[in-house]
């Protein structure tokens, strides 16, 4: 799959996965990869980015386990970033599945 | 996770990131590598986890240029910006020791900014709606303490296409990022050629003494012409031929697939890792040859395999 496309993919389940609630690093990385199969280091460098461009901020906070964790909060603008990118999205694969299904799902007959 | 984070560490100055971009990254490693741990990940699934720590810098430090790309805080300023008649448009540019980048803008038009620009009246700088032309129009007299030449930062909007770039460099850099191309043909002596998150057709790539890269490409052909810079490509797709001619430089690629690889060097090495071409051609006079890829199943036709008296090895 061509890197960008991925890429602009990943963002909106990062989005959304911290519109629910704050998290940290590591469980937004651990829920989006039960359902994707992404590897850690693309989830990281898309945090670090959307933090830059001032869709998340962060803040510390304290573990049961003692050490301080970094959490990632979704701003204003970071919300307005994802409904666009959803509204992107839902109008994308809505083309993809008008084409797809176009005359019914009859593909096996192409071959026989 | 010592070993993991120190060896991300090499990777970022490798890279060559700030210390404060670093530090970060490796604070935020630390954290998420331990809540891993806590959750039962073991120390020697961290690189299958959370990823080669040379791509975790690679990609921060791409993501690092993208952002000095909006620039007017790096020192850039608006030059001049242009509208655009169609969806497509022509480059020319001809400099001598200045550093011009391109990459996707969010705008309607075209936006040209510098930095360390002397004197304006060295360049034309223009834009009739289908070709833009960026030119030093004086020459470059031997000058003591001139130690900053100007650098050009050009945003394209994400629609248009790069019909003909034609760049003819001597001692700059030229880079590419996020555009779609149909026919590039970039030329520099002793500059780099970067092409990054490029959709293109014809890539036609020359550099005497300076390095040439190519990070993430989808073309329909690739010709690469160096003497003694070196090449490397990272994943990036040709649908068709990749031609690599080389006198001394070495050529590195990585996760590279193509219908055909041709490859001709004089004494320059080629190290290649995943590299899936239907057929295969290699030719050296004393330089190594070695490819190494983990897919078996994938069979790679032979067309031509020769070397003087360096050591080919395919495994």
């Amino acid at each position: 799959m061509n890197a960008q496309f991925k890429r602009g993919i990943l963002e909106l389940c990062v989005l959304k996965e911290l519109m629910a609630k704050d998290m940290y690093g590591y469980e937004i990385i651990s829920e989006i990869s039960q359902h994707l199969d992404v590897n850690e280091n693309t989830i990281y460098p898309i945090l670090r980015r959307l933090t830059k461009d001032g869709y998340f901020e962060t803040y510390l906070k304290a573990s049961d386990k003692g050490a301080a964790r970094k959490y990632y909060k979704v701003t204003k603008k970071g919300y307005q970033h994802y409904v666009k990118l959803r509204n992107d999205w839902d109008s994308f694969i809505g083309g993809v599945y008008e084409i797809l299904n176009k005359g019914g799902k009859e593909d096996a007959k192409v071959f026989e | 996770m010592q070993k993991y984070l120190s060896n991300l560490e090499e990777a970022m100055k490798q890279e060559g990131l700030s210390e404060e971009v670093i530090k970060e990254v490796l604070s935020d490693h630390e954290e998420m590598i331990t809540a891993a741990m806590e959750e039962g990940v073991q120390e020697e699934d961290l690189t299958e986890k959370f990823g080669n720590p040379e791509d975790i810098a690679r990609a921060i430090s791409m993501d690092n240029i993208e952002e000095d790309t909006s620039g007017e805080e790096q020192g850039y300023r608006l030059l001049k910006a242009f509208d655009l008649k169609g969806e497509h448009i022509e480059v020319e540019g001809k400099l001598l020791n200045e550093s011009i980048s391109f990459t996707r803008g969010k705008g309607t038009g075209i936006e040209v900014f510098v930095k360390d620009m002397p004197k304006e009246s060295d360049y034309t700088v223009k834009c009739d709606g289908e070709t833009l032309t960026i030119k030093r129009t004086t020459k470059l007299f031997f000058s003591f303490g001139q130690k900053q030449s100007a650098k050009f930062r050009i945003n394209i909007p994400a629609n248009i296409l790069i019909k003909n770039a034609d760049i003819n460099i001597t001692n700059g850099k030229i880079s590419m990022k996020k555009l779609m191309s149909q026919n590039l043909k970039l030329k520099t002596v002793n500059g780099k050629i970067s092409l990054k998150d490029m959709t293109n057709d014809n890539d036609h790539l020359t550099s005497v003494n300076g390095k040439i890269k190519l990070y993430d490409v989808t073309a329909n052909k690739t010709f690469v012409s160096q003497v003694s810079g070196s090449t490397k490509m990272k994943n990036t797709t040709v649908q068709n031929e990749v031609y690599i001619r080389s006198v001394s430089g070495d050529v590195e690629l990585k996760d590279v697939t193509a219908t055909d690889i041709e490859y001709h060097s004089v004494s320059g090495s080629l190290k290649g890792k995943e590299v899936y071409p239907k057929t295969l051609s290699l030719k050296s006079v004393s330089g190594d040859i070695y490819i190494k890829n983990s897919n078996k199943e994938h069979k790679i036709k032979i067309k031509n395999k020769q070397s003087l008296s360096g050591k080919i090895t395919l495994e």
